[in-house]
Formats: C-alpha cells, sequence, structure tokens
C-alpha cells in the first residue's frame, strides 16, 4: 500500500501464490451462508431448495443466517417494488464483504411478468450489482442449485487482489445461455 | 357413500329475486332501481342516501347483510366514477351490490368506516388509485404506494410509461433474435 | 453496592423510585420487517409496546404492491390467467378458476363434465399443497424446524403431480375459459392418488408433532382470539371465518365447478384462537384428500374444454365470480365494455380482509405472541397486496 500525491492510499496489485488463492477461493465457496431475500412465489420455490429432497446444504450453502451481518450470499427471490428497494438497498449495504447477489426468477432480473407495471423496479440490478441471474418464473430448485454451482465456479477463478483494489469488474452470468464461461 | 353432506346452507335461504324485492320495499327510494344480474341483487343509489342504505342493509334482521366485501369503484372517464359495495347476507345467501355514481371531477361520496369497519382499508386504497374522497374516513392515507407516487393508477387517464415505450415484447423479441439481434 | 453518583443519568431514576415507587416506563414504537425471518413475506407491522405488551398495531402493507387490477385491463381474457396465478402464489389452480369462470357465465359457456372433475381435482391438490406449506411455515415461525421437511415431503409430491399434468410446479397457466389446456396424461391418476393416500397417512404425524406438543398449545391455545362478528365486519373468510365457528364455506354456500356432488364435511372451529385455525387448516387436507379421491374415482370420460371462440370477446356488462380459494374468498368482479380486454377487473382478494382484522388482534398481546398470531392469519403478502 502506497500513499499517492493526493494523499490517497493505494492498494497495488500483489501475485498472490496460486496455492493460497486457490485455498481461500476454495474454502470461500464452500461455506457460502445465504441470505434469503424471499420476496415473492420465488421465495417458495428457495424453501424448497432447501428442503430435504433438493437439499442446498450438500453445496455447502447454509439457508438460514440470523442477520445480513452474518451473510456472504444475498439470493433476491421475487418482484422488487418501488417501495421495498429501499429496504433491498439497505440490507445489501449490511452485508459485509465479500459479498454476492443471486437474482432469482424473471421479477428480479427485469421485471418480469411484471415488466409495465407503475410500481416494479424492473430488475434488482438497477439498485444493487448482480453476480448471477437465474431465469425462470420461478426456477425450479435445481435452477437455482445450478446458479450456486455457477456462483461457486465464479469465486473459484476470482481474483482476490483485483477484487480488494476495487478494478475488477463485475461480470455477471447468466445460467442456461451456455455462452458467458464454461464450468 | 356414508353420511350425507351437511349443508352449509341456512335454512332460511331466499333467492335472488325475491331478495330484490325485499330490497326494493325497504330501500323505498332506489325502488325503481333495483335488478338482478347473474344472482347478485345490484341496487343504485345516489351518494346521498347511501349511508342510510348501508344502516338498513346492516341492521334489518330481514336483509341481514352483515358481511362486507369489497369497496371498489370503476372509471368510465368523461361520466364519472362508479362506486361498487358488495355486501353478503350469510342468513339469506344473497349477494348485494351498490351502485353510486359520482362525478369525474371532484368525486366525494361518505366514508362507510361508521357502518362497516371493514370500509376502512377498501376506502383507502379506492381513494389513492382512483382520487375519490371518502368523507368521514379517520385515516386516508395511501396504503399501497409509496408516499411521493404521483397520480391515480387506476384512472384511465393514467397511462403505463412501459407500455408507451415499447410493444408487446413477445413478437418482437423473437424477430430481432432469428435476426441475429440482442436478446433484450 | 455504595451511594450512586447524582451526575449520572441514573439519579432521575433513583427520584422516581423513592418518590412515587412505580417505574416510569415509555412506549416504545417497533418496527417488525418488511424484511424478517418469521413474518411471511414482506409485511411489515409498526408496533408500538409498553414493556412486552403490544399497545397498538399497524400493519403497513404495500411492499409486494405490482399493479394487478391495471396490467389485467391491457390483457386479454386469456393472458390474464397468467398474471392472475401469482397473486396467491400458493393457490395457482385456484386463483385461475374464477377468472375462468367469469368468462364462461357471460358468454354462457358450457364445460363438460370431465373438465368440471378435472378442474376439482387440480384445485383440491393446490389446497393440499397450500396448507402443507403453512403447516411447515406456522411451526418454523414458533421454533419447531422438523415438521417444515416432513410438509414440504408431502408438497413435493404434490407438485410431482400436478407437474405431470400442467409442466409447472407452481404457476400453471393450465385454465382456461371453457375447460382446461390439455387433457390429463396417461399416469396422473394412479400418481395422485398414491400422493394424497400418503398424505392422509402422515396427517396424524403433523396432528402428534404440533397439536399434541404442550408448548405450541400454550402458545397457541387461547392466543389471538377472533371476534365472529368482527370478522363478519370485516369480511373475512376461508380457515379463519371458520375456525371462529362460522360455517361459511362457499363450496356448500354457493357451489361451484361440481362441488355439490361431492360428499364432504367442512371442519368448522370453536374458539377463534391460533390453535383452532390451526385444526381446521390441518383438517381441511383431509376434507380435501376426501374429495380428490372421490373424483378420481368418479371422474367421466369426455372432452377436457367447450367449443370456446377463438377469439374472445364479451357481451357489455358486470359480473361478480368468487370461489373458495384455500385463503377465503376469491371475488373477481369483471367489467366488461364489449372488447377483447377487461375494462375493468375488481380482484377481491381474502388476505386484504383476513389482515385487515390484525390490527384489533394485536392489540393486548405480548409481543412474542405476535408471531403466533400473525402466523395462524395465513396470509399470502401478493395476496394482500395485488
Amino acid at each position: 500500500m502506497t500513499v499517492d500525491g493526493d494523499g490517497r492510499q493505494r492498494v497495488h496489485r500483489v501475485r498472490l501464490p496460486k496455492p493460497v488463492s486457490f485455498l481461500l477461493n476454495w474454502s470461500r465457496k464452500y461455506s457460502l451462508w445465504m441470505f434469503q431475500f424471499g420476496l415473492a412465489c420465488c421465495s417458495i420455490e428457495f424453501i424448497a431448495s432447501a428442503m430435504p429432497k433438493h437439499d442446498i446444504m450438500r453445496l455447502g450453502v447454509i439457508p438460514f443466517p440470523a442477520s445480513p451481518r452474518q451473510a456472504d450470499l444475498m439470493v433476491v427471490a421475487g418482484t422488487v417494488t418501488d417501495k421495498m428497494a429501499p429496504a433491498v438497498k439497505r440490507v445489501y449495504e449490511q452485508m459485509p464483504e465479500p459479498k454476492y447477489v443471486i437474482s432469482m426468477g424473471s421479477c428480479s432480473n427485469c421485471g418480469g411478468p411484471y415488466w409495465d407495471s407503475y410500481c416494479v423496479t424492473k430488475g434488482v440490478d438497477q439498485i444493487i450489482p448482480v453476480d448471477v441471474y437465474v431465469p425462470g418464473c420461478p426456477p425450479r430448485p435445481e435452477g437455482l442449485l445450478y446458479g450456486i454451482v455457477r456462483l461457486q465456479n465464479k469465486i473459484q477463478n476470482e481474483d482476490i487482489p483485483e477484487r480488494w483494489s476495487g478494478h475488477a469488474a463485475k461480470i455477471p452470468q447468466i445460467i442456461g445461455t451456455g455462452r458467458s464461461g464454461g464450468i | 357413500m356414508g353420511t350425507p353432506p351437511r349443508s352449509l346452507r341456512s335454512l332460511e335461504r331466499v333467492d335472488p329475486e325475491e331478495f330484490s324485492r325485499r330490497v326494493a320495499l325497504k330501500l323505498e327510494g332506489a325502488a325503481g332501481h333495483v335488478d338482478v344480474r347473474f344472482g347478485a341483487v345490484h341496487v343504485t343509489l345516489p351518494a346521498g342516501d347511501l349511508l342510510a342504505a348501508a344502516r338498513l342493509l346492516q341492521g334489518d334482521p330481514e336483509l341481514d347483510c352483515a358481511y362486507f366485501t369489497f369497496l371498489s369503484a370503476i372509471d368510465w372517464e368523461a361520466e364519472g366514477f362508479e362506486v361498487l359495495v358488495s355486501l353478503y347476507s350469510l342468513t339469506y345467501g344473497a349477494t348485494v351490490i351498490a351502485h353510486v355514481r359520482l362525478p369525474a371531477e371532484d368525486p366525494v361520496m361518505p366514508s362507510l368506516t361508521g357502518v362497516y369497519g371493514g370500509a376502512n382499508w377498501h376506502e383507502r386504497e379506492c381513494a389513492e388509485m382512483f382520487g375519490i374522497l371518502f368523507e368521514g374516513h379517520p385515516n386516508l392515507v395511501k396504503l399501497y404506494l409509496p408516499e411521493d407516487f404521483e397520480g391515480y393508477p387506476l384512472r384511465k387517464s393514467f397511462r403505463l410509461a412501459s407500455r408507451r415505450f415499447k410493444s408487446w415484447p413477445g413478437a418482437k423479441d423473437e424477430e430481432e433474435a432469428q435476426a441475429g439481434g440482442p436478446l433484450r | 453496592m455504595g451511594t450512586v453518583p447524582d451526575d449520572l443519568t441514573r439519579a432521575p431514576i433513583k427520584a422516581r423510585l423513592s418518590g412515587a415507587g412505580v417505574l416510569h416506563t415509555e412506549e416504545m414504537v417497533l418496527n417488525v420487517g418488511p424484511q424478517h425471518p418469521a413474518t411471511h413475506g414482506v409485511l411489515r407491522v409498526l408496533v408500538s409496546v409498553d414493556g412486552e405488551r403490544i399497545v397498538e398495531a399497524e400493519p403497513v402493507i404495500g411492499y409486494m404492491h405490482r399493479g394487478h387490477e391495471k396490467l389485467v385491463e391491457q390483457r386479454d381474457f386469456r393472458q390474464i390467467t397468467n398474471l392472475l396465478s401469482r397473486m396467491d402464489w400458493l393457490s395457482g389452480i385456484n386463483n385461475e378458476i374464477p377468472a375462468s369462470m367469469a368468462v364462461e357465465r357471460m358468454l354462457e359457456l358450457e364445460v363438460p363434465r370431465r373438465a368440471q372433475y378435472l378442474r376439482v381435482i387440480l384445485a383440491e391438490l393446490n389446497r393440499i399443497a397450500n396448507h402443507l406449506m403453512f403447516t411447515g411455515s406456522f411451526g418454523l415461525e414458533l421454533g419447531a424446524t422438523t415438521p417444515v421437511m416432513y410438509a414440504f415431503r408431502e408438497r413435493e409430491l404434490i407438485q410431482e403431480a400436478l407437474e405431470l399434468v400442467t409442466g409447472g410446479r407452481m404457476h400453471f397457466g393450465f385454465i382456461r375459459p371453457g375447460g382446461l389446456k390439455e387433457d390429463i396424461p396417461r399416469g396422473f391418476v394412479e400418481l395422485a392418488r398414491r400422493g394424497v393416500r400418503q398424505l392422509v397417512q402422515k396427517i396424524p404425524d403433523y396432528e402428534n408433532l404440533l397439536m399434541g406438543n404442550e408448548i405450541f398449545k400454550q402458545r397457541t391455545v387461547g392466543v389471538g382470539v377472533l371476534d365472529p362478528a368482527l370478522a363478519l365486519d370485516h369480511g373475512v373468510s376461508g380457515p379463519i371465518l371458520r375456525a371462529c365457528g362460522i360455517p361459511h364455506d362457499i363450496r356448500k354456500v354457493d357451489p361451484y365447478l361440481v362441488y355439490d356432488e361431492f360428499d364432504f364435511e367442512v371442519p368448522v372451529g370453536q374458539q377463534g384462537d391460533s390453535f383452532d385455525r390451526f385444526w381446521v387448516l390441518i383438517q381441511e387436507m383431509r376434507t380435501s384428500a376426501r374429495i380428490v379421491e372421490q373424483a378420481l374415482d368418479g371422474l367421466p370420460a369426455g372432452s377436457h374444454i367447450g367449443a370456446v371462440p377463438k377469439r374472445l370477446t364479451l357481451p357489455e356488462g358486470q359480473i361478480y365470480c368468487h370461489a373458495e380459494n384455500p385463503l377465503g374468498e376469491l371475488g373477481y368482479y369483471l367489467v366488461s365494455d364489449g372488447g377483447a380486454r377487461p375494462y375493468r377487473m375488481k380482484i377481491r382478494t381474502p388476505s386484504f380482509s383476513n389482515i385487515s382484522v390484525a390490527a384489533h388482534m394485536l392489540r393486548g398481546a405480548f409481543v412474542p405472541d405476535m408471531i403466533a398470531i400473525l402466523g395462524s392469519m395465513f396470509f399470502v403478502v401478493g395476496d394482500i397486496d395485488r
């Protein structure tokens, strides 16, 4: 870290040894604590994915933390209305770094069936940055599990110094198209 | 097949025609505006008579409309608003729907909260969606919409912004996608 | 302990304690929600508490208001079913049925008996799935984490059967004016029968696990008693109304589809407290299972849809069509101006009226009881806010 001419601290790019970055990413991707921001119908499929038949815990994801301050992953499941949007933003800001967001369902992806409504935020990515979009109305629990797997791959391939330096571009992945990066 | 079905219908069940005659008799002023449509009794009233009619419908033992189903409105644009009040009598199994016509400018009518407690939330919703003023309502503030929302959404004059700039997206996306264009 | 220095903030309390002998307290306004682990969805309750006792409670709704009534005016009579299914998201089929019924009554369309029977089967299966969800979530809110696992196990069976027919697990888009979209595939009757049979075997498990539990009983018996007169005044319907002792079920008092051909008892409670509401929910699952079995036994042959014009335009007129949703009375007041789209559709949802009495029920209760009361009100926020 150095101090430049304006007095600002700058984090320089540091090369982490590969085993270290592998280990850090591996441990982070398999211990996601998922904060469920269940708003509407998708939250029911979300709960179903946490139940014995689909069992999201086998991916290392624990479903119900007590508060957003302890969570790493926020799954926005359901329609985000204009009245609810400030609350979404506030909850996102309460989460500590590193934090990830999955947008589940078409309503939070882009407004969905409510694309022409007067009080719906057309996509939660207007308020917070999203890492993985899971399409569906509602997506099957298996769809959410696949979204989690893609997020885990993204975390595994993450460059930690890049993330902390603030220069990392948030490149979201859309599952189902098969175009934005392989498994 | 086992025990015969225990009917929940009251023994005093009255058919809609008979009930409409009862209503017409009790509400003398509205005698010319009572009819039966699709099994429900429809009553048209001026706004000033609504409170008295509601009290009668609720209190009279031969009408006994104790159940408040809903209150809402229809925007007929230049012809004004039509406020609907739907009541139900559990004793006689009859639905009564009162229609009140209001002018398009400055729609005002008395509040039913003194007669039916359930009218409270319904009137709040009607007020914020149509801009109708209910006199005597204890707390006529917005129910659904955020505080800074402007306009009355359910009025016909309120156009949906997304529809103004975008036609129904289904066909458009298909054509563009096949031509190699963006999917959004 | 020594003497307390006067310049500390303890001094005023010390003075009051030595004086009147009564501890001075102030009311506090507590904001529960809109995002809260224990409230069901985005319902916000502004609670004014005096210690542990609630003085005033005001539910603040609108966080899931999506504007359904405006949106259905832009879509035609077949497209609206997809939107209407998403209000009460746990009862997809039941939301679509009154909309199709309204169109059928205005156009005087003939619906084949097979389609009516299938509609009843799908509606009752959906009712079971809805009640299972609330069985699980009510236990979860009170601290019991096992019943929700059991409830979802049975729910998966029901959803499998519904998926076999409609292709969807939660939103179906299957009920069309005149009948259904398609006929049932081979294997559905056995799957539905097996699912229902397993459910009926497992219901005693729910009863013992929850209703037989001493802690559950202490938290729900006598808690949140709803006065029947207040319930009628506010338009409360469904299991909540029947728990108060009022036997009002639209399937019996105003039968629609072919409900008058089946033999079933509607459970009616006595006290109107949280325990009774839950009891009614469990017994309703048994009733629905009975109806499904009778319908599967007596399923007539025939077509799945009647003769329906390609383009649906309704004559001018107004109709109110209501049905017994799992949560209560769902009604559509359809106003048609002779076009292909509804001119106005007022959607009367059960949860809206049910939650309007929440303020009265929460008054005077303890804060932990608030969770028991709200959990037992069985609402879906999409149904309140539309």
